[in-house]
């Protein structure tokens, strides 16, 4: 029949309940002992604990698996990628003074083809145009083709433009390829400024013709005016010599009216041809920078949030393990544990046996 | 209020006592001797302790081991076995390190000196033994040297004034497995339990060892030293396969694997 452990010893006397009898021998009472039990409470932060120090390598595995899938996954899904950066020098269009002197009142130069380059990249004219000054042009043979719009998906995503002034505007395209890099973001600016010069001098074209349209309008009303007027001096020769009447001061201020508007036409067609003369100016929009060395990037940051994820789902897993170790081998912590679990007697205990060797040196 | 003479005074009186063997408890050695015992072993005896004693009596000095709250511990324990009775107890553990040969060894002194039996404290432990080296006593000749035929049993029994004696594991020589694997073949264990009132074997671990068990169950008694917050469950449960009969406990108090400062850490 089991009996209650009545044993339990340690050298201090005061809190063990022990004493020194009259012949000096220390006595242990046994009424102190059994009532200080043997049960220990559970102590779970230390029970965990010590589940991790016994079964270090099964709680550290996961988290160190977790972090090598993670990082093998960046590894291997994803393909190294190179960014190439060109620059483009931007300023005001003749005739305005140049935003370098006058400084960027409102929107800068650089800012506004920012603004044009974004609009650009969303057209697919635009994006097959670069497409084709590229390596990529038999990518985009057939646009509407499911491959060709893919590509030009790729392509329009592969840019970035930031304004680091208000003169420069910075193109960044980002490749597979360190080649491709410096292609496409030669190609863009290129095309940036190809597109912007055409559209500038279709602009002028059209602007001249309006000119040229309105100047022979004013030219017609010229002459018709002074046809009138003519035509008035025949018929009343003796007003127009002694005395002008008012008639022929209506044709004579009509003359000078019409006169005046064609100079103005004449004059604002000199200025628009001056003006479409500087489409091609390169002091509004060139090359700065040519395009940058390729520099590999963007691998780094997916491996250290790779390394991140992989890290805290390994920390999960290993506290999952660590709980699963706790319950599937927990160790004998109690006088309940060894009665109520394994059914055996207890007849003893001591709190701190020496120890001879090392249990965690045992195989 | 009862109280439990602790065994201070014991250790005090027989403490400083040298550990014999030989001339000086050959008549002890004889006169005890059980039917059967042979003349060889008795001649074999007388010989050695010859040479024995003198190396031996100044050096095997125990004043202070095992501890005296351990034999205290141990003596109240024994109360709860049928201690006056007993032929043979075996001490042993799930793992290494438990506390097994204190225990052990503790058992030993209580038997000895409170219950006046003439006592024989075996290590059995061949591949990490211990006792002798804790008792400052000759680590050979011993249980090895027995088994492998080279000494005599008797001769490497050393003796007590007190009635207490100690068989050493000897030295096994890197084949302990084999040595004990042999010993319940050997005859060696009735020997033993021939040679004195009582045997008390400190046996090697059950979980480790695949020898520990065997032996074990050829024990009267199987004392199982339980380290808590140290023996997994699982591997106390494996080790409880492997014995016959269900042995008794003996909880050691809690030495955690936690170094202090994370025990402080954690409030444990």
């Amino acid at each position: 029949m089991y009996q209650r452990p009545t044993a339990s010893l340690s050298s201090d006397d005061a809190t063990r309940g022990r004493n020194v009898n009259d012949e000096g021998d220390a006595v242990v009472s046994e009424e102190a002992i059994v009532d200080r039990g043997l049960s220990h409470t559970p102590r779970v932060r230390r029970g965990y604990a010590e589940t991790l120090l016994r079964n270090k390598t099964a709680v550290t595995a996961p988290l160190l698996v977790c972090l090598a899938v993670s990082l093998a996954l960046v590894l291997v899904l994803t393909k190294p990628s190179y960014q190439s950066t060109t620059s483009l020098w931007t300023d005001a269009a003749l005739p305005n003074t140049s935003t370098i002197v006058a400084g960027a009142n409102g929107t800068s130069p650089s800012a506004n083809y920012q603004q044009v380059l974004n609009e650009l990249l969303s057209t697919d004219t635009f994006l097959v145009s670069v497409a084709k000054r590229t390596p990529l042009a038999p990518e985009v043979t057939d646009p509407a083709s499911p491959e060709g719009r893919a590509a030009l998906a790729g392509l329009a995503k592969a840019f970035s433009a930031t304004t680091p002034g208000p003169q420069i505007l910075a193109v960044t395209a980002k490749q597979p390829t360190p080649e491709l890099a410096v292609a496409v973001a030669r190609a863009v600016g290129n095309e940036l400024i190809a597109q912007v010069r055409a559209r500038l001098v279709q602009r002028d074209q059209a602007l001249l013709s309006l000119d040229r349209r309105l100047l022979a309008d004013d030219q017609k009303a010229v002459n018709a005016a002074q046809q009138s007027l003519a035509a008035y001096v025949l018929l009343h020769p003796a007003r127009v010599a002694s005395q002008p009447d008012t008639a022929t001061n209506q044709l004579t201020a009509t003359l000078a009216a019409a006169q005046t508007q064609l100079a103005s036409a004449q004059n604002q067609y000199d200025q628009d041809v001056a003006t479409a003369s500087q489409a091609n100016d390169a002091s509004v929009l060139s090359v700065f920078d040519a395009p940058s060395p390729p520099v590999a990037t963007g691998r780094m940051k997916k491996l250290v949030f790779a390394a991140a994820g992989g890290l805290l789902a390994g920390l999960l897993l290993s506290t999952g393990v660590l709980y699963l170790l706790s319950l599937a081998d927990p160790l004998v912590r109690s006088e309940a544990d060894v009665k109520g679990l394994l059914a055996l007697r207890v007849i003893g205990a001591v709190d701190e046996l020496p120890r001879l060797s090392d249990p965690r040196s045992a195989p | 209020m009862s109280v439990v003479r602790a065994p201070a005074r014991l250790l005090r009186e027989t403490g400083a006592r040298a550990w014999r063997t030989g001339s000086d408890r050959r008549d002890r050695t004889l006169a005890g001797a059980r039917p059967g015992t042979a003349d060889a072993d008795q001649r074999g005896v007388a010989s050695l302790g010859d040479d024995l004693t003198t190396r031996e009596a100044a050096a095997t000095t125990v004043a202070t081991w095992p501890p005296a709250e351990i034999v205290a511990a141990c003596s109240s324990a024994l109360r709860h076995l049928d201690a006056r009775q007993l032929e043979s107890l075996g001490v042993t553990s799930t793992l290494r390190g438990e506390g097994r040969s204190v225990v052990a060894a503790a058992m030993a002194a209580v038997l000895a000196r409170e219950y006046g039996r003439r006592t024989l404290l075996v290590e059995l432990d061949l591949e990490s033994p211990a006792l002798a080296r804790r008792t400052e006593l000759d680590t050979t000749p011993g249980v090895a040297e027995v088994v492998r035929g080279e000494q005599s049993l008797y001769g490497c029994i050393r003796w007590r004034d007190d009635g207490l004696g100690l068989l050493s594991a000897g030295d096994a020589r890197g084949a302990a497995p084999d040595l004990l694997g042999r010993i319940p073949a050997s005859g060696l264990l009735a020997q033993l339990v021939g040679s004195a009132d009582v045997v008390v074997a400190d046996l090697p671990p059950l979980v480790p060892a695949a020898s520990g068990a065997p032996l074990a169950n050829r024990c009267a008694e199987v004392l199982l030293v339980v380290r808590a917050g140290v023996t997994p469950l699982g591997d106390l449960r494996r080790a409880l396969e492997a014995l016959a009969q269900p042995p008794t406990v003996i909880l050691n108090g809690l030495r955690p694997a936690l170094p202090p400062l994370l025990r402080a850490v954690l409030g444990a």
